[in-house]
């Protein structure tokens, strides 16, 4: 975010997104997640310190990016999907691969699904990592991966060191205080192969905040968890808060750098008090925020900001918007510039 | 005079032959420690004023980075001076680990 942005665009951006929590915020969003979460056993795996659970559950979360949901449902549903018990036993009879000896190791295993190839082509035959039947190889990858951090990072205790990580961080009173929490957990995970930033921050935002009650860190972490995808950064820039403050940048890695469209979230949520909306919320709820400007956009939500409701060529003519007028309408894919 | 603040030294020679070498403070030190034994480097602990004067040309490491970004190329002169600092000898060089 540029320093030269004025204090009075900030709060321009916050009183547009405010009207979106308005219309959009979900003030039952702890007491859903918290249903899911019970219903896929995750809340108990908790409590019992299951790893092997709270695996399956990730991985499957993890196997829905990049891809729409119907279509990562539908190949689960026909080819099955891959559980930590599968994978520790076939690692427990330890396979020739060098790459399989431990997290550390697991790196540039390259597995190709369809070309059925990989870097270690003398243990490609005896490999366990291509007998999942996966949607992609890179998946394949992720499991494995995933499997070898929280079986020789985490010493096969995820809650534990979830527990432990949180724990430093709880330390500072810093005004960083949040993004060290955020940091705690979701940093050393996205160097497991295949898991993005905003999966990460997508589920484990979830899983923290509604995970245990009891633990009032993980609720604090959790909260301030921003996923950033294509609709909530399309959305600040369509609404013209990117470019208010200074922090234009196209889609990707550049949404979680600082500055980008994370820090902005955060910063308006900063000042959006989410016990408004729900007297139960802590009072600084960025996920809150950032999950209502998504519902706000998603065809699944409200279906109000979004590419097949808004010619991107042109400036957004939906006068029925609940924040038309304030918003400055920026188009997306301008004739003759750069899409963003 | 304040005692230098120990720091863990995690070196040796990769596959390539190429040396490297990283620091770690204390809170990453056990999880550096198991790597380091897993991918067949040494390990020392930097107490002395000479010692860590060595060490503070050195990169930090990443005990969460896979492959090479565990611990980070060095300049040749500068890992040998670190192995005459831990033990007066020469290059490392990496052991095969068991994995546990």
């Amino acid at each position: 975010m540029s320093n030269q942005s004025k204090p009075g665009e900030l709060d321009q951006a916050t009183r547009l997104v405010r009207r979106i929590c308005r219309v959009a915020g979900d003030p039952r969003l702890i007491d859903k997640l918290s249903r899911d979460l019970a219903t896929r056993g995750v809340r108990s795996a908790i409590r019992r310190h299951d790893t092997g659970v709270l695996f399956d559950w990730l991985l499957e979360t993890i196997s829905y990016q990049g891809i729409g949901n119907h279509v990562a449902h539908g190949y689960m549903q026909r080819h099955g999907r891959v559980r930590w018990n599968d994978i520790a036993a076939l690692l427990k009879v330890r396979p020739s691969c060098p790459k399989l000896q431990s997290y550390w190791h697991f790196d540039h295993c390259g597995y190709q699904k369809v070309e059925r190839c990989c870097a270690e082509p003398d243990h490609f035959a005896a490999c366990p990592l291509p007998t999942h039947d996966l949607r992609n190889g890179r998946l394949n990858q992720a499991a494995y991966s995933l499997v070898l951090f929280m079986r020789d990072v985490a010493n096969g205790d995820f809650v534990g060191w979830i527990d432990r990580r949180l724990a430093d961080a709880d330390l500072t009173s810093a005004p960083d205080r949040p993004a060290r929490l955020r940091q705690a957990v979701v940093e050393p995970l996205t160097h497991a192969y295949g898991v993005s930033n905003k999966v990460l921050s997508m589920a484990l935002a979830n899983f923290l905040l509604a995970g245990d009650a009891r633990r009032v860190v993980w609720i604090e972490a959790g909260a301030v968890m921003i996923a950033v995808d294509t609709l909530v950064h399309n959305f600040l820039h369509r609404t013209g808060i990117l470019g208010r403050l200074g922090a234009g940048h196209p889609y990707g890695p550049a949404c979680y750098a600082p500055g980008g469209c994370a820090e902005i979230l955060e910063r308006i949520a900063a000042n959006i008090d989410a016990r408004r909306f729900n007297p139960a919320f802590p009072a600084n709820f960025p996920r809150f925020v950032q999950h209502a400007v998504w519902a706000f956009c998603a065809e699944g939500g409200l279906d109000q900001c979004n590419g097949r409701q808004i010619d991107d060529r042109k400036r957004c003519a939906r006068n029925e918007c609940p924040v038309f007028r304030q918003c400055d309408r920026v188009p997306l894919k301008p004739k003759n510039g750069p899409a963003r | 005079m304040t005692e230098p603040t120990p720091i863990l030294i995690v070196f040796g020679t990769d596959g390539e032959g190429k040396p490297r070498a990283s620091r770690f403070g204390e809170r990453d030190a056990e999880l550096a420690t198991k790597a380091a034994a897993l991918l067949g480097f040494r390990t020392a602990w930097i107490t002395d004023e000479a010692g860590c004067a060595i060490t503070q040309a050195l990169p930090d490491g990443n005990v969460f980075a896979r492959g090479n970004g565990f611990i980070r190329l060095v300049r040749q002169s500068a890992f040998d001076k670190l192995c005459a600092a831990v033990d007066g000898r020469v290059a490392a060089t990496p052991e095969k680990a068991a994995v546990g």
